[in-house]
């Protein structure tokens, strides 16, 4: 499983990586920092909470 | 002239079919529960011309979390200039930052103002946040009860401001005046009296900061450059009225819908003394039944949403509880539910203009829960005196008595 963040979408909000901190992580700005990342079975369940809980619906899941 | 809702003509490009005259200020369903009034709107169409908007004349309304995203996150169709009527009230005609810009200077005054209210920031501030807290709930022990809202709510916010900005905390007495003038004067005099209020006494502390430099908000503010450019007495003031209109009524009302349900949830009250670290998830999901918020949005240019006509100059409120509690988008409900797996929810907004006292708010937030429930007596809803609700940009607990058990 791999997460695809749209940037232009990713406002800073910060919600991912309070709610699923082991899967993302941040930038100095704020913005979602694991564009691309892959992610292991054990944290797919805290992938999706991630996808979840952002306001924007920036962050994708792709197998 | 009268700040009461009074309905007005649609203009003729709006579809008859999607004119409505909903009052968000005082249509009785609205002060009876407002959370309950809104939902109500996702009976309807999806976007409809409201006839009343007493800030703007009548306006345009989203109802549902996709179009809220479209429209925000398109701030070159759809402009925040001029959004909070506060400076053309008084004849004036500085912008709230960044509450009002548009891009590019939104993002560069965002970068700075949001590095003084980021985590690092709300972090040192904690300490003494929950010493004000305290000393208020300490304070209250002894009644058997208090009206929370005049009691706490706002108090709690409004001393947290005047910390922030360095300000003497005998003077938070006097900002709760003028907020109150502000959303709730009944006429457009009284509000003006208390926009200049604030605007004359946050120029006369900036001219005093710029005279004799302090370690505050204010002087850091002088200090600070845009693009290479220091800030002018416009724009500083501009800043600071924003973080005296954005965290008080906002971050006070918030905290007393969410203590509404805990004083008809005694069950979630021993749930959160057991376990204290629920405190953040309970606000959470109370920011998501409870956005208290609405928005406002101009059309830059003729343009469409969802397939609806909208000319340049209308104006679009976006209550962001509608977004919040979308039944097509997320969990959405106005039920309550502490053990929803994730909460999604848009009472900070969404797109560049999201809030950026967010930090602040929900540490604020936690800590009444935290503080209230390991320190107060198990308190309910006083039955012999009604909780009461006001609307408008901002909708608002009035009146929540409360007893202890």
């Amino acid at each position: 499983m791999i997460v695809k963040v749209d940037a232009a979408r990713c406002q800073g909000h910060g919600r991912c990586a309070v709610e699923a901190a082991r899967v993302y992580t941040l930038d100095a700005e704020g913005h979602c920092a694991v564009n691309g990342r892959t992610i292991p079975p054990e944290l797919e369940e805290e992938a999706r909470i991630g996808v979840e809980v952002c306001p924007e619906r920036a962050i994708a899941l792709e197998p | 002239m009268s700040i009461s809702a009074t309905a007005g003509t649609a203009p003729a490009h709006v579809p008859p079919d999607l004119v409505r005259s909903f009052s968000f200020y005082d249509d009785p369903a609205i002060l009876a529960d407002p959370m309950r009034a809104l939902s109500g709107l996702h009976d309807g169409p999806r976007i409809f011309w409201n006839t009343i908007n007493p800030r703007h004349g009548g306006s345009w309304v989203l109802t549902r979390a996709e179009d809220i995203r479209y429209v925000t996150a398109h701030p070159e169709l759809f402009s925040n200039k001029g959004q909070f009527r506060m400076a053309a009230v008084i004849g004036e005609s500085w912008d709230m930052i960044p509450g009002e810009l548009d891009p590019p200077d939104l993002h560069n005054f965002r970068k700075l103002v949001g590095a003084w209210l980021g985590p690092p920031a709300v972090a040192a501030m904690s300490d003494q946040i929950r010493e004000r807290a305290v000393s208020l709930i300490t304070g209250l022990i002894d009644n058997g009860g208090c009206e929370f809202m005049n009691a706490f709510a706002l108090r709690f916010p409004v001393s947290i401001f005047v910390d922030l900005m360095g300000l003497p905390q005998d003077h938070a007495p006097m900002f709760l005046q003028w907020e109150h003038g502000i959303i709730h004067a009944p006429n457009m005099n009284e509000r003006a009296a208390a926009i200049s209020g604030v605007a004359d006494y946050l120029r006369a502390v900036l001219a005093e900061r710029r005279r004799k430099p302090a370690d505050d908000l204010f002087s850091r503010a002088i200090l600070a450059e845009v693009n290479g450019v220091k800030l002018s007495d416009d724009q500083i003031l501009g800043i600071c009225f924003m973080l005296f209109t954005g965290g008080l009524d906002t971050v006070a009302s918030s905290m007393g819908f969410q203590f509404h349900y805990l004083a008809e949830h005694p069950e979630v009250q021993a749930r959160l003394r057991t376990e204290p670290a629920l405190a953040s998830r309970f606000v959470e999901e109370l920011l998501r039944a409870n956005s208290v918020v609405v928005i406002h949005r101009v059309a830059t240019c003729d343009t469409e949403v969802s397939g609806v006509a909208i000319r340049t100059g209308d104006w679009i409120a976006i209550p962001t509880a509608l977004g919040s509690i979308d039944p097509e988008d997320s969990q959405g409900s106005t039920g309550v539910d502490m053990d929803r797996r994730a909460v999604r929810h848009m009472a900070f907004g969404v797109g560049p203009h999201f809030c950026l006292g967010m930090h602040l708010a929900r540490r604020e937030l936690t800590i009444a829960v935290e503080e209230w429930v390991g320190r107060a007596p198990v308190f309910r809803t006083d039955e012999t005196r009604p909780v009461k609700y006001k609307g408008g940009g901002v909708f608002v607990v009035d009146t929540l008595p409360i007893r202890w058990d």
